[in-house]
């Protein structure tokens, strides 16, 4: 370090003397003289050192310009320096003395940006020290230039002035520190980190990403976040929708959480990229759309992707002037010509519809009498009259086959049995049975008339039909499709044909086949023979299929539309994932990224909503117990799972439970090394047969009208019958049972969207039971046994007991409330929270006890009774039959809580045309409690005697 | 489980069997290392 003191002045013959004269014998004494003598002494080096080492304290005397040198000799003289002023300028000087500074002078420098210094100094400070800067979220100190009690923040700290390398290391350790709570952070969130060079903000980012929300340059954040749209939510918002802007169909490639919640409703996004939202439910526009084929195709893919409960509703249509597109997207779904006042500018949209429809029928016949009734009923705003009419005269197989006055006499006065012969003329007996299976039905729950055309019955099955009245599905829409245009049902028959074994015979599948299906036309379209895909190609399509239909979170790669991209389709997915998993700090996310490479499922979603029938790898550790059930007796005695089966749940349960993150990357790259790994079948195939399994054990345990008969006939004790008026009454004494019962709840949009409960008292009990059609698809009973018998059916009240279920339909079970969202027609069971929770009948009773007698956090005094929720409907299609109400289970038994199978019991199980009742006397196992109690305290009470009379023994013994 | 999908599976406990044990000396990562380790053995792997 240069030098900063004054020149040394040349001494002349007497000078000279006097210095030697004053140097001689250097003491305490003489050194308190040095302010007496002459400048030329006292500017003089040999002078200063002497009386400095004589006493150090005087070197707050030697004038500053003579400080520097003899400082740098011996640095500890800088803990004498009074004058802050001083030492600033030695630093700014020589930036390595700034280790001498005490605490409060540091604090100053550091922080009191009036002062004018070179802060590297900063740089040269003990790690120690740098560290102590970066960590406090705020210092208290007297600062040394004005002596006044001061706060500063970390946040406030010029990170330019630390050593970089130093704040990487920082970074390092802040990611091992333990955290107390959310809040406890690095403190360089806070910190303006564009101060530092871009390729330690880089580092940092990579460290963390969340530093990409702290001030970092947004030219680092792009540069990081690349092409790769598993990182886009890094960006800044003003950068994503600049580039969703320049590139629209990114869109469809994004996270939903940015999808709808950031740019749904921005006024100056781009048209085309609002149009590419999965998630836009209100702003679909078909007008936008070059074809019908192009909106319909969009439309499938928006409401399967769509997480609200409630249908897409096509509202925004009135600016679209041709009218042939409106009525084409009419028969596809008759909802984009449905008729209201709550859409946006109501006025205008039903005048065109109106029109259209109008326009249409002349088009068939000039003269029908349909055209002034429409008008006649649009003056009257009659929009219910209208809907009805839209919903037929929207399907030219009824328009061709049913006379005009027969459709006008059903809209204008609607029964079931009319429209069960409109169908019948339209579409044959076949078609009409359907109907006349669900005598409740009316045309508002029909979503369209053409799912009753033979050709969708032939292909698929009456269940099929069936589901699309059950449920809100897009299947409705497509049998539209696929009954209007035969080419389209060939194309069908050719992926039916090559995703065989992809999906089940279930409604949920079917929904899931039919948008895979729509995903998949495009590149179909391009290969004239799909049998001679190679296999590569085909493991390639089942690959994309699966993203579509089961990594719900987030697509990464558009649906390959040519054959190039089905041939790259693997190659890039790796790329994205892998790209993403090395810049990913965040285990969550680390574990989504392998499980929907590998695994082809999501690991967990942002949605709270918890779709229990396309569960997660986190929601299927956690909701099967899969570390108990991989191990539990019943399970390995069942014969349902191979070792495979259970090793490879296993492998799942072990990634779902690691949290460290380089670990999780070491595993994503081991993966990677291996592309053979990927299995996307696998998983979602486990992960609907483990619930299943749980609930079959169930199922085999429950007590059945014949179990109970089988009982009485091996005389077992607990257990006796009578028969009153043909019903047999079974009455559970005291013996060991297993019970699943419920009450005839409906939901809260049951019945007319009024009525709870079915009263029993009602007349058409049975039959409301099982015609009715605007329930919800769920229902919660309880599982009972001889220790646990609380449930939702009170004390002296009947239910309903099932012994013949299939396990397919149960969807959830919870020690306490399962939180099951009971939704009309909903398709898939949600759930929210972590309270499912499947377990082995034994164990699921012995939770039910704990949770309802322990200290469990879970406990709630409004639910004292387990709940198993189960779909009401057979899920299996292909098994459900005529005449069953398209699918409806039915009770096997009466179920009494009490001792009281009076004549409404009988009336009861008479009219579902029931055999049996079985009653629970609840003084018989009050009693059978009692005598357990009382033989368990005489037992205490043996053993307390024994070990008195031991004591007294041993006290006896002590006393000899 | 056809061959191929064996295959996979056994290939899948290797790798994170591979990766974890890099990782095995980290108190966070002992349990998850002992039992993919366990199903290795229990495999033959």
């Amino acid at each position: 370090m240069e030098s900063k003191d004054l020149q040394p002045v040349k001494l002349g013959f007497f000078q000279k003397l006097r210095k030697n004269f004053y140097l001689r014998g250097m003491n305490l004494k003489k050194a308190a003289n040095y302010t007496k003598l002459p400048p030329y002494l006292m500017t003089n080096s040999e002078v200063i050192e002497a009386v400095v080492d004589a006493n150090p304290t005087l070197i707050n005397e030697i004038p500053a310009g003579n400080i520097q040198s003899l400082v740098e000799k011996n640095p500890e003289l800088m803990e004498q320096i009074s004058s802050f002023d001083k030492k600033t300028k030695i630093i700014n000087n020589n930036p390595q003395l700034g280790i001498y500074l005490n605490q409060d002078e540091l604090y100053t420098l550091v922080f009191n940006r009036f002062i004018h210094i070179d802060r590297s100094f900063i740089e040269h400070l003990p790690p120690k020290v740098q560290y102590q800067l970066l960590s406090n979220a705020s210092v208290e100190y007297k600062d040394a230039a004005s002596g006044i009690k001061t706060y500063s923040s970390s946040a406030s700290l010029h990170l330019e002035e630390f050593s970089e390398d130093l704040i990487i290391q920082y970074a390092l350790a802040e990611e091992k520190r333990p955290k107390t709570d959310d809040r406890d952070t690095s403190k360089l969130l806070n910190m303006d980190l564009t101060r530092l060079s871009p390729e330690t903000q880089m580092k940092l980012l990579y460290i963390n990403n969340k530093y990409a929300s702290s001030k970092i340059s947004p030219e680092v954040i792009e540069d990081f976040v690349g092409d790769n749209p598993l990182l886009f939510d890094l960006l800044p918002e003003n950068v994503r929708k600049q580039k969703i802007i320049e590139n629209p169909s990114i869109v469809k490639t994004l996270p939903k959480t940015i999808q709808w919640e950031e740019y749904l409703l921005s006024p100056d996004m781009h048209p085309i990229a609002r149009n590419a939202l999965e998630y836009d439910a209100v702003r679909f526009n078909i007008k936008e759309y070059s074809s019908p084929e192009d909106a319909k195709n969009d439309f499938i893919k928006r409401r399967y992707n769509t997480r609200s409960a409630n249908p897409v509703h096509p509202y925004k249509v009135s600016d679209i002037k041709n009218n042939e597109f409106l009525c084409e997207m009419g028969k596809f779904d008759p909802t984009f010509m449905e008729f209201s006042d709550s859409c946006p500018d109501p006025a205008k949209r039903n005048k065109q519809l109106l029109e259209s429809i109008q326009e249409y029928v002349k088009n068939k016949n000039q003269n029908s009498p349909i055209i002034p009734a429409l008008e006649e009923a649009y003056q009257k705003k009659d929009y219910k009259q209208l809907n009805h009419l839209v919903k037929l005269v929207m399907n030219d197989d009824v328009m061709e086959k049913v006379s005009s006055e027969e459709l006008l006499d059903y809209a204008k006065k609607p029964t079931h049995q009319k429209l069960v012969e409109i169908i019948r003329q339209t579409y044959g007996d076949k078609s009409a049975q359907i109907l006349e299976d669900r005598p409740r039905i009316t045309i508002d729950e029909i979503p369209n008339t053409y799912i009753f055309h033979p050709d969708i019955i032939q292909e698929f099955n009456i269940g099929a039909v069936h589901a699309t009245l059950s449920y809100r599905m897009n299947a409705s829409s497509e049998f539209s499709e696929l009954a209007r245009y035969p080419e389209k049902m060939k194309e069908y028959r050719e992926f039916s044909k090559i995703t065989d074994g992809f999906f089940e015979d279930t409604a949920i599948d079917l929904d899931r086949k039919l948008v895979a299906f729509e995903y998949s036309k495009e590149l179909l379209g391009q290969i004239p023979d799909v049998t001679k895909l190679t296999d590569a190609q085909k493991e390639n399509l089942y690959l994309a299929i699966n993203d579509i239909v089961t990594t719900k979170e987030q697509v990464v790669l558009p649906f390959p539309t040519s054959i190039q991209e089905l041939n790259t389709y693997k190659s890039q997915r790796a790329r994205i994932y892998d790209e993403a998993i090395a810049k990913t700090s965040d285990s969550t996310k680390i574990k989504n990224y392998i499980c929907q490479r590998f695994m082809g499922m999501d690991y967990t979603r942002e949605d709270a909503n918890k779709n229990l029938s396309e569960n997660t790898a986190a929601d299927m550790c956690r909701f099967y117990n899969i570390k108990g059930f991989v191990n539990a007796k019943e399970t390995l005695e069942s014969g349902n799972f191979t070792q495979d089966d259970l090793d490879a749940l296993e492998a799942m349960d072990i990634i779902s439970s690691t949290e460290d993150v380089p670990a999780l990357k070491d595993i994503a790259s081991s993966l990677s090394e291996n592309e053979s790994i990927i299995n996307n079948t696998r998983y979602q195939n486990l992960s609907r047969r483990v619930p299943r399994q749980y609930a079959q054990e169930m199922i085999n345990q429950l007590i059945s009208p014949e179990k109970a008969e089988s009982m009485l006939q091996q005389g077992m004790p607990g257990i006796s019958i009578r028969e009153n008026d043909d019903i047999k009454i079974i009455t559970l004494d005291g013996a060991d049972f297993f019970a699943y019962v419920t009450n005839p709840y409906l939901g809260n949009s049951g019945l007319d969207g009024s009525l709870h409960n079915i009263g029993l008292e009602t007349d058409e009990v049975d039959k409301i039971w099982k015609e009715f059609e605007n329930g919800v698809s769920t229902w919660s009973g309880c599982a009972i046994s001889q220790d646990e018998a609380k449930c939702t059916i009170a004390q002296n009240q009947m239910g309903f007991g099932f012994s013949n279920i299939d396990s397919s339909q149960i969807v959830a079970m919870s020690a306490t409330d399962a939180r099951l969202s009971h939704n009309s027609r909903e398709l898939n069971a949600n759930t929210t929270g972590n309270f499912v929770e499947f377990n082995y009948s034994s164990e699921f009773m012995n939770k039910t006890a704990k949770r309802l007698e322990g200290d469990d956090p879970y406990r709630d005094s409004t639910h004292k009774y387990n709940e198993i929720a189960s779909q009401r409907r057979v899920q299996k299609l292909s098994e459900i039959q005529p005449n069953t109400y398209g699918g409806k289970t039915m009770p096997d038994y009466i179920y009494t809580y009490g001792k009281n199978s009076g004549e409404n019991g009988i009336q009861l199980a008479k009219k579902f045309g029931l055999k049996y009742i079985i009653e629970y006397n609840e003084e018989a196992y009050m009693k059978r409690t009692a005598e357990k109690e009382r033989k368990e305290a005489t037992i205490q009470q043996r053993e307390d005697s024994n070990f008195m009379k031991g004591l007294k023994n041993i006290s006896q013994g002590e006393e000899r | 489980m056809k061959k191929d999908d064996k295959e996979s599976l056994n290939k899948l406990i290797i790798q994170i069997e591979k990766a974890l044990e890099k990782n095995k000396d980290k108190e966070s990562v002992k349990e998850s290392y002992q039992r993919i380790e366990a199903l290795k053995k229990k495999r033959n792997l």
